[in-house]
């Protein structure tokens, strides 16, 4: 198994600096490249492709290498928490947890690389005048990119191969700046990447006319790059968490004994924690994209939000609401983990309807797409009495309520094990409560006044104050909590001790993230309709239409299945690998 | 084996759910073809002028996305060409139009020049506005078109249209 390994190694490393030289084959072909006015194409300018559907082809292949990507990412970013906590807590329980999480990505790394080589292939090869623009422009950036891979990779094999040997004393400590090393490497990896799609969605430094006159700054830091970083940071380690949470998920279901199902049961509740920790910023940071796609063109926000792609957001409603009503069931099966959860369980059912409301809120359409006989019927494209619900000033309302009952589910849980003995405890409680009747309060109020009775432009600014009521919320009752528990009266979570069903969350919060990704890569996308750099380069392709919302359902889908069975694949690589070790 | 295949049969049918309601319950809606590049003919008289503003206004052009009271995101333009008259004169304006149609035209290729109050890019303290420039961006319309919808909103507004067919020398000099 030894020699085995090694040999894995060595194809790893040689499929590596492989992938380096064909970067700098990139960024040599590049920079050779005249700075060149957009081309106007016609439909001569796409090579014949024998059948072969060329934007399925490059759309599957950039969804895959999405997926692997932010698996990647995300993990060591979740390890390296987990190491540094382990360390200061002196628990070798993170230690262990860590170690394994990376164990289980060490092979995505390469699927990732190679989905990678080939969306770049199959870019060159269909969209030859495309990419010839884009490396006009950004050639330097390749070698950026081809830096950042070699780096990325000799940490990753420096951080994963070192685990044993640098276990103790000040080595811990170099091993954890190796694995900061890696995660800048791996973060600075997609910024790069993010440049070069967000310059095709809003691009800066071309003129009117199209010509390309700015520089290379100005294209990288457009007005699309900064929120799409910081989105795709959180919403990686959120889908990261997820992946990890439905394989200690799976392998809780599949244990043979206490021992590893207690195991498997604390790794769940770890990477699940940490997947709803990242999933309750990320609509923020979905606000602030979304809000600099409208301040970049009102035309292309209200195609996003308003035009052909409003339904897409009920489909994205139906999967937010799974994950969140997901992610709070998973809570309350896990107020039997500790002695005390009992006396929590006749609050479920208080949260559950305000978030079915909450979601039944965030799914009611905007404009409704009716016959003429049933507008007439209706009175309009909107709903009388609910059309108001369908506007963003009341969705943003509804997923900072959604948010604050999610974290309520967290706290009680948190009780399900501990009880204050402090002598303030009932007025600290009374505080939270407060706390959260005001947040309530206030926060209808600025969707109800902002939304409803002031300009257009006001109405979505009104989420700004909303999100800080909500997070000031959070933690001004996390910093409550802590000090009202200090010394309190404490059992052990009872690990292992979740009901299988509870399981089949985790395992829907996988799979719905990774359907939802994949919808929302194809809306980011495709609202740049017929052009390939939004007004400045047109498609003349056959493929230059915007395919409708049930074709792009059916194509994220085909990719969901592949991509999980892949991933099924290097679970099962992992534990193979592992069994054998142990033997 | 029996856990794995309980897994794959769970996972696939939340695939499968999440693909019949999008496919089959929201409503279909196939989005419209991309628009043709046609070559604009210069129109020959007045009334074919206001028809081809009208069509870009509606269409090439984008305007009826954000001018429009259920969009309620920029200025009503129903009385747009009166009101250019009356814009120019006032002490608030700082744009370099001396004439109705100068103002619409400046808004049409320097929104920014002057901003209606209270329409202004968010945080821009009305400066700034956020209509792009008609030439360029996703819209890229030329100077016929945009002759054509300024034609179209002085029709509109019940004002004489003042706009030629094609541009005299006497309009090239006012623009």
């Amino acid at each position: 198994m030894a020699l085995s390994n090694k040999r894995l190694s060595i194809i790893k490393v040689v499929f590596s600096l492989s992938f380096f030289a064909f970067l700098l084959a990139v960024y040599f072909f590049a920079s050779g490249q005249p700075v060149v006015s957009a081309p106007v194409l016609g439909a001569l300018d796409y090579p014949a492709t024998h059948g072969v559907n060329r934007r399925l082809a490059v759309w599957m292949a950039a969804q895959m290498h999405l997926w692997f990507a932010a698996f990647v990412l995300a993990v060591p970013i979740l390890v390296l928490i987990l190491e540094f906590i382990g360390v200061i807590k002196k628990d070798k329980r993170y230690d262990r947890v860590a170690c394994e999480f990376l164990r289980v990505s060490i092979t995505a790394f390469s699927l990732t690389a190679i989905t990678g080589a080939l969306l770049l292939l199959s870019l060159i090869v269909f969209y030859p005048q495309l990419m010839k623009y884009l490396a006009s422009i950004f050639g330097p950036t390749a070698l950026f990119y081809a830096l950042f891979f070699l780096f990325e990779s000799a940490t990753l094999y420096a951080y994963y191969y070192g685990w044993g040997r640098m276990s103790e004393g000040s080595l811990k400590w170099v091993h954890l700046l190796i694995g900061l090393g890696l995660n800048t490497a791996g973060t600075g990896l997609m910024f790069v990447a993010n440049a070069w799609v967000t310059f095709m969605m809003t691009p800066a430094g071309v003129d009117v006319s199209g010509v390309f006159n700015g520089n290379l700054w100005e294209a990288v830091n457009n007005h699309l790059w900064s929120p799409m970083n910081l989105h795709r940071f959180i919403a990686n380690i959120a889908y990261g968490g997820s992946i990890v949470g439905a394989y200690a998920a799976y392998r809780y279901l599949s244990a043979a004994n206490e021992k590893e199902r207690a195991h498997y049961d604390w790794m769940g509740y770890t990477s699940s924690l940490i997947a709803i920790g990242a999933l309750l910023p990320l609509p923020f940071a979905g606000y602030w994209l979304t809000a600099e796609i409208y301040s970049y063109s009102q035309q292309m926000g209200i195609t996003l939000m308003g035009g052909v792609f409003a339904w897409l957001f009920i489909v994205q409603a139906v999967l937010i609401g799974a994950l969140f009503l997901a992610a709070n069931y998973y809570l309350w099966c896990g107020f039997g983990r500790g002695s005390y959860g009992e006396r929590y369980l006749g609050y479920v059912k208080y949260i559950a309807f305000v978030i079915a409301i909450c979601f039944l809120v965030w799914f009611t359409p905007h404009t409704l797409i009716l016959t003429p006989t049933e507008a007439r019927a209706l009175g309009g494209q909107y709903h009388p009495y609910l059309g108001p619900l369908g506007l963003m000033p009341a969705k943003n309302t509804a997923v900072n309520i959604m948010l604050l009952f999610t974290f309520l589910s967290f706290l009680l849980y948190r009780r399900s094990h501990r009880t204050p003995t402090v002598a303030w405890a009932a007025y600290g409680k009374a505080a939270q409560a407060g706390l959260f009747t005001a947040a309530v309060i206030n926060i209808t109020f600025l969707g109800v006044y902002y939304g409803y009775f002031t300009n257009t432009l006001y109405k979505v600014a009104s989420s700004v104050p909303q999100v800080a009521t909500t997070l000031f919320v959070i933690v001004a009752c996390l910093v409550i909590e802590a000090f009202m528990h200090r010394g309190a009266e404490r059992t052990e979570f009872r690990w292992g001790r979740m009901p299988g069903r509870s399981q089949y969350a985790l395992l829907l919060i996988a799979v719905s993230f990774t359907w939802l990704m994949g919808l929302m890569g194809f809306v980011r996308s495709a609202i740049r309709q017929h052009w390939h750099v939004y007004g400045v380069m047109r498609d003349a392709s056959a493929e230059a239409f915007t395919p409708s919302i049930a074709y792009a359902a059916k194509v994220v889908s085909i990719g969901t299945i592949i991509f999980m069975s892949i991933i099924v694949f290097i679970f099962w690589l992992s534990s193979a690998g592992r069994e054998a070790s142990d033997e | 084996m029996n856990n794995f295949l309980k897994v794959a049969a769970f996972s696939l049918a939340v695939i499968g759910l999440y693909t019949f309601y999008s496919v089959w319950v929201i409503p279909p809606i196939n989005p419209e073809a991309p628009p043709k590049e046609a070559v604009v003919e210069e129109p020959a008289t007045v009334d074919e002028l206001v028809e081809l503003g009208e069509s870009v206004y509606n269409g090439k052009g984008a305007c009826s996305l954000c001018h429009t009271a259920a969009a309620g995101r920029a200025p009503l333009l129903e009385r747009a060409a009166v009101i250019a008259g009356q814009r120019i004169k006032e002490p608030g304006y700082k744009g370099n139009a001396t004439h109705a149609e100068g103002y619409l035209y400046e808004s049409l290729v320097n929104p920014s020049a002057y901003v209606v109050p209270g329409f202004g890019a968010s945080g821009s303290a009305d400066k700034v506005s956020p209509m792009p420039d008609v030439r360029g961006s996703s819209i890229g319309l030329n100077e016929t078109e945009i002759r054509a919808i300024i034609a179209y909103l002085q029709s509109i507004s019940g004002v004489e249209v003042t706009i030629a067919p094609a541009p005299t020398e006497e309009t090239k000099a006012k623009e």
